[in-house]
């Protein structure tokens, strides 16, 4: 009742303010303006979106293309950041980089979504037993300890330098942690009232779950997936770095930062390292403020 | 509370990577050779080991729940 008072306010107050007319969808638009580092980190990530898609427009170079003649050379005008120890651009590899950075982020956070909301929701809605087993399966996944299974995993599969197989590996094992938090909604959302009308009227079990209960539950669940991103794009980075990420061939900020582990790079070439780490810290950091942003936005409990 | 229980978790994925990089002999280091030597029955009781520890450290921070807050009664 005090949220609906609540909810109540918030419109007149805003009808007072400006004449439109204000959807759930607006109210969320109009608070998640208001934090400017959350707006600061969509604008960036937006601009690193960008940057992936028009890579090839921004380099000339050949992000691969290995010259020995030309190693670890300070950044000119030709190589904009400079070359690595193969005599790489490092720019080109910068630029190609965020590709790979952001689809890991995306597709690991798509499987840890597809598994932690399809577990989640099952718990959460039928109860009882199979709530039981698979929460205990669930927590059997958490108890390992997530960077050295990876790391287990990838080797034992053997698949050095398979991007693709680091971003599965993190879904995989990134999941428990939604699917906790879809059921705990569930738990909350199956006793409310329009579900319990839904039923009355005869709605199927699919039909609940589906219409009535998860797009209630997903505000949470898109902040947690913001933020997961984030953890992806960190654990792809620190499996790149010790070499059991992305490949030689596969230009990724971590397999750069790597270049860092030997210490006449790190004093006396810091265009070799500086760019990846600085594009790391830059990404993930926005990826924060919009997820933290979201956060703040979408509870309805959140006073102005 | 319940954070400080999952980061143990994490303390170890991050003593993996710090170790390596100071090449500093701990388990971290450890492991990471295990993996890169594909030595399977090292890693299957490192594995063991920190999910023990991971256990313990849900456990712990579950107890001291109850500890901290007295509306929490241990049955």
């Amino acid at each position: 009742m005090t949220q609906r008072k609540q909810v109540a306010a918030e419109i007149t107050s805003a009808l007072a303010e400006s004449s439109e007319i204000l959807t759930p969808g607006r109210i969320v638009w109009r608070r998640f303006r208001k934090s400017k580092l959350a707006v600061l980190g969509s604008i960036i990530l937006l601009f690193l979106i960008v940057v992936a898609f028009a890579a090839p427009l921004l380099t000339t170079h050949d992000p691969n293309y290995i010259n020995m003649g030309q190693f670890r050379r300070a950044p000119s005008e030709n190589h904009l950041l400079g070359t690595d120890s193969l005599g790489r651009d490092v720019w080109a590899r910068l630029v190609y980089g965020s590709r790979v950075s952001l689809s890991v982020g995306l597709v690991s956070v798509s499987i840890i979504l597809l598994i932690g909301v399809t577990f989640g929701s099952i718990a959460g809605y039928f109860g009882g037993l199979i709530d039981d087993g698979l929460m205990r399966f669930t927590e059997v996944i958490m108890a390992f300890p997530a960077f050295l299974f990876t790391l287990t995993l990838i080797a034992a599969l053997d698949g050095q330098g398979n991007i693709f197989l680091v971003m599965l590996v993190l879904g995989i094992l990134g999941w428990p942690g939604v699917a906790r938090l879809v059921r705990g909604e569930f738990l909350t959302l199956r006793e409310r009232e329009f579900v319990l009308s839904a039923k009355t009227l005869g709605a199927s079990h699919a039909r609940i779950l589906f219409k009535h209960i998860l797009p209630n539950a997903m505000a949470p669940v898109i902040v947690v997936a913001t933020l997961s991103i984030a953890g992806s794009i960190l654990a792809e980075a620190g499996l790149s770095f010790i070499g059991m990420g992305a490949g030689p061939n596969t230009p990724s900020w971590g397999s750069m930062l790597s270049e860092a582990n030997s210490r006449l790079v790190l004093q006396r070439y810091p265009w070799l390292w500086v760019p990846p780490g600085l594009a790391i810290l830059i990404t993930v950091l926005s990826i924060s403020f919009v997820g933290d942003g979201l956060r703040d936005a979408l509870d309805p409990r959140m006073k102005e | 509370m319940t954070i400080i229980g999952g980061r143990v978790a994490v303390l170890f994925g991050g003593s993996m990577l710090i170790e390596r990089v100071f090449s500093y002999p701990g388990l971290g280091l450890f492991g990471y050779s295990a993996v890169m030597n594909r030595d399977y029955p090292v890693l299957m009781g490192l594995v063991l080991i920190t999910a023990t520890m991971i256990i313990i450290g849900n456990l712990v921070a579950d107890i001291s729940y109850a500890l901290v807050d007295p509306r929490v009664r241990l049955e």
